[in-house]
C-alpha cells in the first residue's frame, strides 16, 4: 500500500470514524450519568436516517431540513423513552438494559412494518468530488467530517463553558452530591438523553449520506458505539473521540488491504484487547474497574 | 407468612406436592407423542424443548451467577454450525457432534467470558453483544467456510444409537424433551453443590465473595461455560431437527430473544422459564401476526412485564393464586 492510498484509506476512515464518535458520544454520555447499557440507541439512530431517507432532499436546503426533522422526530422519541420507561428504572440499570432490548425489537420491526428490510440509499446530493494529487475527497464525506467536527466544537464548548455542561458533568461525577448542590439532576437525566438522540439522530443522517442502509444495521452500529465508548472509557467524552479515530482508521487500513470483509471484526478485536491490557479503557472512566 | 418460609427453606420435609407436580408434567410430555396430536403441535413442542435447553442453560448464568449474556443466540450458532460442518465435510454423526457442539460453544464461552468477566461492571453484556452481532458477519462473509447466507443443508438423519432412533418428529420430541428434563436435573444438582453456593455469593456480593476466597472470575467463566454447553447441545439439535443453519437464526437478535423468553416466566421458579418460551413461540401461531408485528407485540409485552411485574409472570401468577388462598402454590 502506498502513500495516496494510505492517505485516501486514512481520509475514508475519518469519514466512518465521525459516525462512530457521534454514536459513541450519544452512548457515554447517557452511560457515564445514569450507568445505563443502552442497546436501542442504534435503533434511535436509524429512525433518524430514515427520518432522513422519508424527506428525500435534493438540495442542501432540503438537506438541511431533512436533518432538523430527524434531530425533532429522534428529541421527541428520546424524551418519550425516557420520560415514559428509563425514569422507572433509574435506580437498577439492569432493568432498563432489559427494557432497551425490548425497545430494539419495537423500534426496529416498526422501521420494517413501514420501509421494509431492504437496503435504501440515499441519492447524492453533492456529486462533486475534489481532487489532489491522486487523492479523491467526495464532497458528501467531507460534509460528513465537517458537520462531525462542527458538532463536536459546539458540544466541546456546551461542556466545559456553560452551567448545564458543569451540571451534566457533575451528576455523571456524583449523582446524590450534584442533587445536593442544587443541580435538577433529574432534568439533567432527560437532556442528556435528548442530547445523546440528536447526536444519534444526526449519524444516523450522515449515515444515509455514505451508505445504503437498512433497519438492521442499528445493532451492528450500537456495537460499533459500544466499542468506542468501552475502548475510550465508558463515560469518558474526550476518550470516545480518540477511540472512534482508533477504530475507525483501524478498519479503513484493514479495508486498504483488501479485507473489507473482516473490517467489522477489527472493533471486537481492539475491545477484547483494551479490556485484556487496559480495562479502564484509553482515558479513565466513570466506571473504574 | 413467615411459616410459609420456614417449611419453604429451612426444614428436611419431602415435598411431595412438588414432586407430584413435576413428575405428571414430565409424565405428560412423554406422553404427549404417544396420543393422536397433529404434526405442527409436534414440531412446536420440539421447537419448544430446543429453545428450553437454551433458555435454562441462559437462566443459570442469570439466576445462579447474576449475569447476562446477549451471546447465547450465537453460541448457539456455535453449536449448530459445528454440527453441520463436521457432519458435511468429516462425516461425523449427530452422536459424536452434539458432544463436540457442547464442547467447541463452551471454549468459545470460555474464550469470550475471560477478558469481560475478569472486570466488574457492565462489560460482559457490552462484548457478548458485539460478539453475537460480529460472529454472524463473520458467518456470513467468510462464505468459503461456512457457505454464507446461502447456508447448509444436513440432509441426513441421526443413525440409532442403541434404542433410541431419531427418525421422526414424534422420535424427536421424546429424546429433545428427555435432554431438556436432564438437563434441568443437571442444573438443580449444580446449584446445590459447593459451586453453586460459591456463584451464589457471587451474585449476593461479589466484593464479599471474593474477600471470603472465593475465584470469582474462574466461577462466573466456569458458569458461562457451562450455559455455553447447553447452548451447543442446543444447536446440534437444531442442525439435525431443522437440516438447515444460515447465519441470520444466530444473529444478536436470538440472543434478545432468549433473554425475553427468559425474563417474561420469570427465573424464580424451575416452570418460569419453560412458561416464557411457550408464550414465546406459541403467541404467534395463535393471533397469526406477520413476523414484524410479533416482534413488535413480544417487545411491548416484555417491556410492560419488566415495568409491571419484574419477577416474570409464574411468580406473578403463583402471588395472585396465594392471595385468592386458592391452594399454597408456593410449595410448587
Amino acid at each position: 500500500m502506498d502513500v495516496w492510498t494510505f492517505t485516501q484509506q486514512a481520509f475514508n476512515g475519518l469519514s466512518v470514524a465521525s459516525i462512530y464518535m457521534l454514536v459513541g458520544v450519544g452512548i457515554t454520555l447517557v452511560f457515564g450519568l445514569t450507568g445505563l447499557v443502552n442497546f436501542a440507541h442504534g435503533e434511535v439512530m436509524m429512525v433518524g436516517a430514515y427520518t432522513v431517507l422519508a424527506v428525500a432532499p435534493r438540495s442542501l436546503t432540503a438537506l438541511c431540513l431533512a436533518f432538523l426533522a430527524a434531530v425533532a422526530v429522534v428529541s421527541i422519541l428520546s424524551f418519550a423513552m425516557e420520560r415514559a420507561l428509563f425514569r422507572f428504572t433509574i435506580n437498577k440499570p439492569i432493568n432498563g438494559f432489559l427494557i432497551s432490548l425490548g425497545l430494539i425489537l419495537i423500534l426496529q420491526n416498526t422501521l420494517i412494518e413501514f420501509f421494509s428490510a431492504d437496503p435504501r440509499t440515499l441519492p447524492p446530493v453533492f456529486e462533486s468530488v475534489w481532487q489532489i494529487g491522486e487523492l479523491r475527497f467526495a464532497s458528501q464525506r467531507l460534509l460528513v467530517v465537517g458537520v462531525t467536527g462542527s458538532i463536536f466544537i459546539v458540544l466541546y464548548v456546551v461542556l466545559t463553558r456553560t452551567r448545564i455542561g458543569v451540571a451534566i458533568r457533575a451528576a455523571a461525577m456524583d449523582r446524590e452530591t450534584a442533587g445536593l448542590m442544587a443541580v435538577p439532576v433529574n432534568k439533567i437525566i432527560t437532556a442528556t438523553f435528548v442530547v445523546g438522540g440528536v447526536l444519534a439522530a444526526i449519524a444516523g443522517g450522515l449515515l444515509t449520506t455514505l451508505f445504503p442502509v437498512s433497519p438492521h444495521l442499528g445493532s451492528l452500529l450500537v456495537v460499533k458505539g459500544f466499542a468506542v465508548a468501552l475502548v475510550g472509557g465508558l463515560g469518558n467524552v474526550a476518550g470516545a473521540v480518540l477511540a472512534a479515530l482508533v477504530i475507525g482508521l483501524t478498519e479503513a487500513i484493514i479495508s486498504g488491504f483488501g479485507y473489507s470483509e473482516w473490517s467489522d471484526a477489527a472493533a471486537f478485536v481492539i475491545m477484547v484487547l483494551i479490556l485484556l491490557i487496559r480495562p479502564q479503557g484509553f482515558l479513565r472512566g466513570t466506571e473504574v474497574a | 407468612m413467615s411459616e410459609i418460609v420456614v417449611s419453604q427453606g429451612s426444614s428436611r420435609r419431602i415435598p411431595w406436592l412438588s414432586i407430584g407436580f413435576y413428575l405428571a408434567i414430565v409424565a405428560l410430555g412423554f406422553a404427549v407423542p404417544q396420543t393422536l396430536v397433529s404434526a405442527r403441535i409436534v414440531h412446536l413442542c420440539v421447537l419448544i424443548c430446543i429453545y428450553g435447553l437454551l433458555v435454562y442453560g441462559l437462566g443459570f448464568l442469570y439466576e445462579a451467577a447474576g449475569q447476562l449474556s446477549v451471546a447465547h443466540g450465537a453460541l448457539w450458532g456455535i453449536g449448530a454450525y459445528t454440527t453441520a460442518l463436521l457432519t458435511l465435510n468429516a462425516g461425523w454423526t449427530f452422536w459424536i457432534c452434539l458432544p463436540t457442539a457442547m464442547v467447541t460453544a463452551a471454549l468459545f464461552a470460555g474464550l469470550l467470558g475471560y477478558p469481560s468477566l475478569r472486570v466488574k461492571g457492565h462489560y460482559f453484556l457490552i462484548v457478548t453483544f458485539a460478539f453475537a452481532e460480529i460472529l454472524q458477519t463473520i458467518n456470513t462473509n467468510w462464505r468459503g467456510f461456512t457457505n454464507g447466507d446461502t447456508g447448509l443443508v444436513i440432509a441426513v438423519a441421526p443413525p440409532p444409537l442403541g434404542p433410541i432412533s431419531l427418525q421422526s418428529r414424534a422420535d424427536w420430541l421424546v429424546f429433545s424433551f428427555a435432554l431438556l428434563v436432564l438437563g434441568i436435573g443437571v442444573l438443580a444438582i449444580l446449584r446445590r453443590l459447593p459451586f453453586g453456593r460459591r456463584l451464589s455469593a457471587i451474585r449476593e456480593n461479589e466484593t464479599l465473595a471474593r474477600a471470603a476466597g472465593v475465584n470469582t472470575v474462574r466461577d462466573k467463566v466456569l458458569a458461562f461455560m457451562i450455559s455455553g454447553a447447553y447452548a451447543g447441545a442446543a444447536g446440534a439439535c437444531w442442525a439435525y431437527y431443522q437440516h438447515y443453519v444460515n447465519p441470520h437464526q444466530f444473529d444478536s437478535h436470538s440472543g434478545i430473544e432468549l433473554i425475553l423468553m427468559l425474563l417474561i416466566g420469570g427465573i424464580k421458579t424451575t416452570l418460569g422459564p419453560i412458561v416464557g418460551v411457550i408464550v414465546a413461540i406459541c403467541l404467534p401461531d395463535l393471533f397469526g401476526f406477520s413476523a414484524a408485528q410479533n416482534e413488535i407485540a413480544l417487545g411491548v409485552a416484555f417491556i410492560a412485564i419488566i415495568l409491571l411485574m419484574p419477577e416474570g409472570i409464574v411468580t406473578f401468577a403463583q402471588k395472585l393464586i396465594h392471595r385468592l388462598r386458592l391452594i399454597n402454590v408456593r410449595e410448587l
